[in-house]
């Protein structure tokens, strides 16, 4: 009873009209992809600036990257689960539209952390999220749904629960979980126990090999 | 089994039809189908994800590493009959760590479950006749019984267990009411009158049979 | 009314006819002077009104009163305790000593409600044998026991355990360690207190009271329970039951305590007056003196550590001892048991629905729903039909009804009875409530056709009705709109209110009401029907008995039909 055959001709289909999209759009004018990234099929990287993603990295299909407005850096081991869109401007308004306006600029690596988007080490980008934040830090996740606005610096190992929005310019310091309506607290257990912190790594780790071993890699179409 | 009836049909519908009446949208996002069964009569939307490519590694032993179709496929996302995933919702099976590995534990889905727009599911089991509202998300491993409605914009935390007949909603959800004795009930009789040629009404009820509402989906 | 638009709510008058005469003398008192109780409209926006409505799928059906049940005209009767969590049946022998809460694992976090997780601290690097050691986390808000320093050894019992440590890790004394050790230290106490007379030792005892550290709630309980256990058991030294035993429950003692405050006119009270009880007088027996200095500390606490370390109300309300202030004194909550009811007539005590007594069945033994007696109302917008060849309109938005624009709705009586059934709809002309709109129903009376199988339709097609003529579906006074097997449907015809002119009219700067703009109908629905006499007793598909004698049947009641909220100008 399997609907394999059933879907099949729509994925294909979409593939189609993605690339041809794609094509259209300004590719980035340098995109440094460490080998050992996971792109999955239909992730979409797009923008004129700077997009560079660090070893490790795991994105998940139909997730959207943009540089449209400004750079975007991905540290080792990020994953970006599918429906995320990352990048400044990728929330408010459809990424082509703001394309014209744009005046590429070419990027410079000093201004990375000024204005862009920098996600550390392990951070964790859920389904349907949209991240416009200019940093977040080790270990942090962003759980579905969630929108976090531009300008946002957010530290190490925070948790940003399922539906939560975080409002532009939110400084949220290490370790911080916002929850419910917008309720915050400090999670006072991982940080205490750097050993739970080592243990959460380790799990993203192993979280990351079982990407690989699943995932069909489709990293070349980017890298070459 | 299901080959689609309408693939190489001219006028495309926004539905691919498969023999046991799934209808599948052209414009939805699955991955890894062989590892997705559907019960028939089962409606899968627009820009819905079905992450059946993250399935069960341990019973194929560690030869998957890229080419698991040779072994017998693993089920990661099981759905029922007259189950209806409404547009933007994602289904993407849980997973833990479990002796040192993390793996991924097959999702069951039951018949005659209403899964709302913009929903994202990773529970465990959801059983029969339950209502999903909008903009839902139910975290890993949570275990949904029968006749249950989840409130729009609820989230439900990880490992949580919902008992039957159980109204839930909130952030973090929590049990607020009992659906009560009628719940799923299409009342007056609905039987075929109701809804059809011009009725009133639409004929279908939360939590009841949603064959009717398969039906009008076009 | 967070449903969403059309929907239609049953009033059941369970409460009006019984207070209906001082209801309608109120009424008429507070509301308009002209309004008899007969000619009284339907107002949904009558605050008691909001206790009177529910959706059919609410409400159940007494066969005996044929009369409408909602959840305050029946009586429930719990079959069996569960836990929402682990699905446990818990007996009810127990249920009352647990404090109604589950005793396995099952723990709601304190801060957020989520249910919490057991899960491990283990050292990956060095595991532990028994996979330890473990904490109850939430997984949500991602606290964890582990903030107020409680680790367990086992991942099992996990409330005996937690019954054991107290936050920050101390153990908790068992009750029977605690009564030990009160013993010793009244022991002690006396003898100090003796020595202290025979002035032989010169440390006052307010020294040693003061070493004390203050005694936590259960502590406090205990102490407390055991004084007047011990004042009662002096009260009655002729008590038959052991005196170390009594219970609190007890009928035994019921009536002691009744005797106590009962005139002492009875004959068989032969014994002198009960001397009164005394208060407690020390720490061990429960007293405690407020310390300000406690105060002070907590006001140091909060400038130290800031708000975030105080508690909100309802984390507070939800602990088990709600008088704590601070997150370090959260306990995580045992969680509350769940019911399985079954649900009989207030009246006449008929039972109207029993569920399966399993835990994990879902199906009903008994079940009389409304939904089977009552016809279903259901309301719809009437569109123009799209011409072919132009897109299908945007479907109708019922949260944005036009002001003074006529708006036709469909409304659709369902039979789920099986007889035919004649109706009377009856409606006034303008909806209560500060925006006033016009509705008029243009076929008031009509009939609707018996639910009878959907075979025998098919196979009498010759003869039936069958929808639409081009004649029926024509918006006309009088007519149907269209009808079907069992059902029958009409066209009101609607004018929203202004919302505006009223806001002029009340001046500006005064704000309508919260809902005010939704467009609720109330809708008097009579139905006449003759039915078979005692059909409900020969059983629905039986044909057996006599056929002629019918009886005919009447019912009426109020509904509300919500059809839209009126979009401000």
């Amino acid at each position: 009873m399997s609907s394999q055959p059933a879907a099949r001709p729509s994925a294909d289909r979409r593939t189609s009209a993605i690339q041809k999209r794609v094509s259209i759009l300004p590719k980035p004018s340098s995109m440094v992809i460490d080998p050992s990234v996971l792109i999955a099929q239909h992730a979409q990287l797009t923008g004129t600036h700077p997009i560079t993603i660090g070893p490790n990295a795991v994105l998940h299909p139909h997730c959207k990257i943009s540089s449209v407005q400004a750079p975007v850096v991905l540290g080792e081991g990020v994953v970006i689960y599918e429906k995320a869109k990352v990048g400044v401007g990728i929330g408010n308004a459809d990424t082509e539209s703001r394309r014209s306006s744009v005046v590429p600029s070419p990027g410079s690596r000093d201004s990375l952390r000024v204005d862009g988007t920098v996600l550390g080490r392990n951070v964790v980008i859920e389904t349907s999220t949209v991240v416009e934040a200019a940093e977040i830090g080790e270990g942090s996740v962003v759980e579905v749904n969630a929108v976090i606005g531009q300008g946002c610096v957010i530290g190490r190992f925070c948790t940003i629960s399922a539906s939560s929005v975080l409002p532009p310019n939110t400084h949220l310091p290490d370790f911080t979980v916002v929850y419910g309506a917008s309720e915050r607290r400090i999670d006072y257990t991982t940080q205490a126990r750097p050993e739970l912190q080592e243990a959460k790594m380790m799990m993203h780790t192993k979280q990351i090999e079982i990407f690989k071993k699943l995932v069909p890699n489709n990293v070349t179409k980017w890298t070459s | 089994m299901s080959r689609p009836s309408g693939r190489k049909a001219p006028p495309k519908g926004e539905y691919i039809e498969t023999d046991s009446g799934n209808k599948v949208s052209r414009r939805s996002a699955i991955t890894g189908t062989a590892n997705i069964t559907l019960g028939g009569r089962t409606v899968i939307m627009a820009d819905v994800h079905l992450r059946g490519d993250l399935h069960p590694t341990r019973s194929t032993t560690s030869t998957t590493t890229s080419s698991s179709s040779k072994d017998v496929t693993p089920t990661s996302i099981s759905i029922g009959r007259c189950t209806v995933i409404s547009t933007g919702s994602t289904i993407k099976p849980p997973s833990r760590i479990s002796r040192g590995a993390v793996h991924y534990y097959p999702m069951k889905i039951g018949d005659n479950v209403f899964v709302g727009p913009n929903c994202t599911i990773s529970a465990i089991s959801i059983s029969s006749h339950v209502h999903v509202g909008a903009n839902t998300i139910i975290h890993p491993f949570a275990i949904i019984k029968e006749n249950v409605k989840i409130l729009p914009n609820s989230v439900i935390p990880a490992n949580m267990v919902i008992p039957s007949g159980s109204v839930v909603g909130g952030r973090p959800a929590r049990v607020v009411g009992e659906v009560g004795e009628g719940w799923g009930v299409s009342g007056g009789g609905a039987s075929g009158g109701l809804g059809v040629g011009g009725g009133g009404e639409k004929a279908w009820v939360e939590g009841g049979d949603l064959r009717e509402l398969v039906r009008s989906i076009k | 009314m967070a449903q969403s638009f059309p929907y239609t709510y049953y009033s059941c008058d369970c409460y009006d006819s019984k207070a209906a005469t001082v209801a309608a003398k109120r009424a008429s008192a507070q509301l308009q002077p002209e309004e008899d109780e007969e000619g009284r409209t339907f107002d949904p926006r009558n605050p008691r009104s909001n206790y009177s409505l529910y959706p059919l799928e609410h409400l159940l059906y007494c066969q005996d009163c044929q009369q409408v049940r909602c959840p305050r005209c029946v009586i429930e009767e719990t079959l069996n305790w569960f836990c929402p969590s682990c699905l446990f049946e818990v007996p009810s022998s127990v249920v009352k000593s647990d404090g109604n809460r589950c005793t396995r694992n099952c723990y709601n976090c304190p801060v957020c409600t989520s249910p919490m997780n057991v899960s491990s601290l283990e050292d990956p690097n060095d595991p532990s044998t028994s996979g330890g050691p473990w904490i109850l986390s939430c997984p949500y808000c991602r606290w964890s026991t582990l903030e107020t320093r409680i680790e367990f050894e086992k991942h099992t019992a996990i409330t005996a355990q937690l019954s054991r440590i107290a936050n920050g890790g101390k153990p908790i004394l068992t009750a029977k360690e605690r009564d030990k050790d009160r013993e010793k230290r009244m022991e002690q106490d006396k003898r100090k207190s003796r020595d202290i007379l025979s002035g032989s030792e010169d440390s006052p005892t307010g020294d040693q009271q003061k070493s004390d550290e203050v005694p936590s709630h259960d502590e406090l309980f205990s102490n407390l329970a055991a004084f007047y256990k011990s004042q009662l058991a002096a009260q009655t030294p002729s008590n038959p039951f052991s005196p170390h035993d009594i219970n609190f429950s007890s009928p035994s003692s019921f009536s002691r305590i009744m005797n106590l405050y009962s005139t002492t006119t009875s004959k068989k009270q032969k014994r002198e007056k009960p001397t009164p009880m005394r208060e407690t007088a020390s720490t061990l027996e429960g007293l405690t003196i407020h310390d300000p200095s406690t105060d002070a500390a907590a006001i140091e606490r909060i400038r130290k550590d800031g708000w975030s370390s105080t508690l909100s109300p309802t984390q507070k309300l939800a602990q088990p001892n709600p008088n704590i202030r601070f997150s370090s004194e959260l306990r995580p909550v045992a969680a509350l048991l769940c019911t399985k009811r079954g649900k009989r007539c207030r009246n006449c005590r008929h039972i109207l629905s029993k569920p399966e007594s399993k835990i994990t069945s879902t199906r009903y033994k008994i079940k009389l729903l409304a939904l089977n007696h009552i016809p279903r109302l259901s309301l719809r917008a009437l569109e123009p039909p799209a011409a072919p060849g132009t897109p299908a309109p945007p479907p109708f938005d019922y949260s944005a009804l036009k002001s003074g624009i006529p708006q036709h709705f469909v409304l659709q009586l369902a039979n789920p009875l099986f007889d035919p059934i004649r109706v009377t709809l009856a409606t006034p002309s303008t909806t209560p409530g500060k925006v006033q709109s016009r509705v008029t129903i243009l076929c008031p009376q009509f009939e609707v056709g018996a639910n009878t199988d959907v075979w025998d339709d098919a196979l009498s097609s010759s003869v039936s009705p069958v929808k639409s003529g081009g004649a029926s579906s024509s918006i006309e006074a009088g007519k149907i709109w269209d009808r079907g097997r069992n059902w029958t449907s009409v066209v009101i015809e609607v004018v929203p209110g202004f919302l505006r002119d009223l806001l002029a009219k009340e001046g500006e700067g005064e704000e309508l009401d919260e809902d005010e703009d939704v467009l609720e109908i109330p809708v008097f629905v009579r139905l006449q029907w003759e039915a078979d006499v005692n059909a409900e007793e020969r059983g629905l598909g039986d044909s057996m008995g006599k056929k002629g004698e019918r009886e005919k049947r009447e019912e009426a009641f109020w509904t509300v039909v919500g059809v839209g909220r009126i979009v401000r100008l």
